[in-house]
């Protein structure tokens, strides 16, 4: 499965980018009107995931600037940086004269959003936060940027993958699970996140759906009352020591000891990151989910 | 140093000199490097390079105009305070009063008036209430003493805290980033049209002050003193009382919690122009304005491209200072 993405990654990077010339007003993801100036030559991204996105769809040659860790993939890292996500330096975006930044709704603060605006730049902003409406989106801004026909390639692959998976989990019995954001504090994923609704298509059912809050902080108590069948971790802290929190997990008090109970990583990018390789990250949680539809598949084969 | 209007006139020229100075190099200092020539250049109105200018006016000058107002908002409000309360450590934030303006602004904006004018008047219901209970406790002596003020400060700023606490709590998260705002001074979101609704506040609530200084000085010499040379004393205090906690409640609700500033800066002045209130107001409004101009430009320049909350100077800056105050003599200047 991932070879197929791995193919047209490797296909769209080494078409020469030649983005088409248009230019106009185009509506972005949360209702602005912008104009764009075309053709465009310098595009700042705000989040790794547009920088991912942006290289998929064979435009790295437009990217002046984008924020910290994006680093994937490697030639990413040698793009000038703009500052982190929730705070670029909008001084250092002006500087680069950009002709049109990529922001993103959930991840950026909207004060960015409106200074840069205000500076006279021209600012798209996505709503990557739905695994389903992430192909639509990701051909709009494929458009924008003047890619179009490889936006359709990369939107029509998501699409087939993610239907595929779908189809493949939809008679599966929901999975009652715990997905770990943050391990200390203990932050979890609520329904109306791209890791919530990812986890709602592929049959898992979230515990943290109940909670308030995006990201709501769970107690333990809540959790081991929720009783999971599967917990997974996909912990953004940096130098996290994951075994170390596999362990707790695996060893907890009133769930560690329940039949049945799995505890599982999964890397934090693929998930996290609504970006390209967001497919991914959803065939190896669908796979962490239902084991058993996986296996029967190989021996369809 | 006596108030006559030379002596006035001087030290306000050599201040705000200063400023200036400081803002010519704060405009010159960020994480694009810029020449001094070219923000001469930009302000005589010749022509730079246009993401230069761009970046000088959109993001630079409002920061720098409202992170001068707030400064000198803040430290007239120290003057002033310290004055009422006849303690040279009372001050807006030790106080509780700026923790009390936020809690109005927070609940403000958490209950959908996100507006700066409706954050703006619930900063100040909030930092009325706070003096409130300020008053509540000085009323029966008028003046306060250093452990009780401290004692009340630390009070109202729990309570207050617990309040902020509550409504993160309870906040959406949307709207989280934006409280987070109010809990630590930070002036990385100035506009200009802040600075338009800042400004006026401080130059009346200022030359308020200013007019009421001679009064001022009296009530320091004392209640009974201040009454005999005709000054109606419960009066003129409500009025300075509420003309400071406006001017706080404005100032955090458009830049957050900036703690020691309305401290540092009447200590300074007062070392350098003494006692007179009609030199100290107008001098802490101009070195103010001075003082967090610089602490601002070391936040947004020491961590670059990253920034820090201009609070954190100013804590870094004050408490040492706090403490210097407490254990040294600073606290007794007006003992008797």
């Amino acid at each position: 499965m991932s070879k197929s993405l791995g193919f047209w990654l490797l296909l769209l990077a080494t078409i020469q980018a030649s983005p088409e010339s248009w230019a106009g007003q185009v509506t972005d993801e949360i209702g602005r009107t912008i104009t764009i100036s075309s053709p465009l030559k310098r595009v700042v991204v705000l989040t790794p995931a547009l920088s991912e996105t942006l290289f998929a769809l064979g435009l790295e040659a437009m990217l002046v600037g984008a924020t910290s860790h994006s680093e994937y993939p490697e030639r990413a890292r040698r793009i000038p940086r703009v500052g982190s996500y929730v705070s670029p330096s909008l001084e250092i975006i002006v500087s680069l004269k950009p002709d049109l930044v990529i922001a993103d709704k959930t991840c950026n603060p909207p004060s960015a959003v409106y200074g840069l605006e205000a500076a006279g730049i021209s600012v798209y902003v996505t709503n990557f936060d739905d695994p389903q409406r992430l192909p639509e989106q990701v051909l709009r801004l494929a458009h924008v940027c003047g890619a179009t026909e490889s936006g359709r390639i990369m939107a029509e692959d998501m699409r087939r993958r993610f239907g595929w998976l779908a189809g493949l989990v939809r008679d599966a019995d929901e999975v009652s699970t715990l997905m770990v954001l943050g391990h200390a504090p203990l932050i979890s994923a609520g329904a109306d996140t791209l890791q919530g609704k990812l986890l709602n298509l592929l049959r898992g059912k979230n515990i943290a759906a109940s909670a308030p809050g995006r990201w709501p902080n769970l107690s333990l108590e809540f959790v081991i009352q929720a009783r999971p069948e599967l917990v997974v971790l996909t912990a953004m802290e940096i130098n996290a020591d994951l075994r170390e929190q596999v362990r707790f997990w695996r060893t907890l008090p009133g769930l560690g000891a329940r039949p049945g109970y799995r505890v599982e990583m999964v890397e934090s990018d693929l998930i996290n990151r609504p970006g390209p390789r967001l497919i991914i990250g959803a065939e190896t949680l669908a796979r962490v989910l239902h084991p058993a539809r996986f296996d029967l598949e190989g021996l369809a084969r | 140093m006596r108030a006559t209007p030379k002596t006035l006139a001087c030290s306000m020229i050599l201040l705000a000199v200063l400023l200036a100075a400081a803002v010519l190099v704060s405009l010159g200092a960020g994480t694009v490097y810029t020449p001094l020539a070219t923000v001469w250049k930009w302000l005589l109105g010749e022509p730079v390079e246009t993401s230069l200018a761009v970046i000088l006016s959109n993001f630079r000058l409002p920061r720098i105009i409202l992170a001068a107002l707030a400064g000198a908002s803040l430290s007239m409000c120290g003057t002033a305070f310290q004055g009422l309360l006849r303690n040279p450590l009372a001050e807006p934030f030790i106080l509780g009063v700026s923790g009390a303006a936020a809690a109005g602004a927070v609940s403000c904006y958490i209950s959908g008036f996100t507006g700066p004018e409706w954050t703006a008047i619930s900063a100040f219901a909030g930092a009325g209430v706070a003096i409130l209970m300020v008053l509540g406790v000085s009323r029966r002596s008028g003046r306060m003493d250093t452990t009780t003020m401290i004692l009340t400060g630390v009070m109202i700023n729990a309570f207050f805290t617990a309040v902020i606490m509550f409504l993160i709590s309870v906040a959406d998260e949307h709207k989280l980033q934006a409280i987070m705002f109010w809990l630590y001074g930070d002036l990385s979101g100035a506009t200009l049209k802040q600075a338009r609704l800042l400004g006026p506040v401080v130059l009346l609530g200022g030359l308020m002050l200013f007019f009421h200084s001679r009064k001022l000085n009296l009530l320091i010499a004392g209640e009974h003193t201040a009454a005999a040379a005709g000054v109606q004393v419960e009066k003129t205090k409500l009025l300075l009382f509420l003309l400071a906690s406006l001017l706080t409640g404005v100032t955090v609700s458009l830049s957050g919690l900036i703690g020691f500033v309305g401290l540092v800066v009447p200590h300074l002045v007062r070392i350098a122009f003494g006692q007179d209130h009609r030199l100290q107001i107008p001098a802490a409004g101009l070195f103010g304005a001075f003082f967090l101009l610089i602490a601002d430009t070391f936040a947004r320049t020491i961590i670059g491209p990253a920034q820090l909350p201009v609070g954190v100077i100013t804590a870094f800056l004050g408490v040492p200072f706090f403490l210097g105050l407490m254990g040294g003599k600073g606290s007794h200047w007006w003992s008797r």
